[in-house]
């Protein structure tokens, strides 16, 4: 597997991403995916495929919001999954760029 | 109440993802704002073949307000009339400005970013 990412571990070309690459870089990360991680990575990715941008935490609990049900869309579900900056967290296992508004 | 304008036509993409960038970030953190499109801008509510040029679709990203709450999009009415826009046929929430109150919607802004 050659996996190509810029110095903060994100993924140069989103094309090169399918499920593996996930758990190469959430091994990376030390975390272990499980299918609730992948619901929101999936979302996520549908996020960016329909807006063409990598949502900050807000805007993806909205989302998520309507996709997968209120009760997996608060930052604190979301921090259990993939810890203090979910957001960013999220899109570098999803195979996005790095949320731009993201702090 | 911070009023984002764009007056910056789709090709001129550095202009406009700088503004939406803006407009973004400070919705992200729940700052009352609001994008209205001026001028040439306007035809950024047009689907664009950005993939010809290889850039991202200004259309797409502006389809992502709502969830920044930041919508609906203002326009001014006089534009929308010599561009021949006709907002039936945008799927975007658009509201549009009459001209006799462009001047206290303005006003309604404490601050004013335009690019």
């Amino acid at each position: 597997m050659n996996i190509q990412t810029d110095h903060l571990g994100f993924l140069e070309d989103l094309n090169t991403w399918y499920e593996q690459v996930a758990y190469f870089l959430a091994h990376l990360e030390n975390i272990k995916l499980s299918d609730q991680h992948f619901e929101v990575i999936f979302a996520l990715r549908t996020f960016y495929q329909t807006f063409d941008l990598s949502p900050a935490m807000r805007p993806l609990c909205k989302f998520l919001k309507a996709k997968i049900g209120a009760d997996k869309a608060s930052s604190i579900y979301l921090m259990t999954l993939f810890g203090q900056s979910p957001a960013k967290m999220a899109a570098k296992l999803a195979g996005l760029p790095k949320p731009d508004n993201c702090l | 109440m911070i009023l984002f304008i764009s007056k910056s036509a789709p090709f001129e993409i550095h202009h406009n993802k700088e503004l939406l960038d803006m407009a973004l970030a400070a919705g992200a953190f729940d700052l009352n704002c609001k994008l209205l499109l001026q001028g040439n801008a306007i035809l950024q509510l047009r689907e664009q073949h950005s993939q010809v040029i290889q850039q991202k679709d200004i259309n797409k990203t502006l389809s992502a307000l709502p969830l920044y709450d930041i919508d609906p999009i203002y326009v001014l009415e006089q534009d929308l009339l010599k561009f021949a826009i006709d907002i039936k046929n945008i799927k975007l929430s658009i509201n549009v400005i009459n001209k006799p109150d462009q001047t206290a919607f303005l006003n309604s802004a404490s601050k004013v970013i335009r690019l």
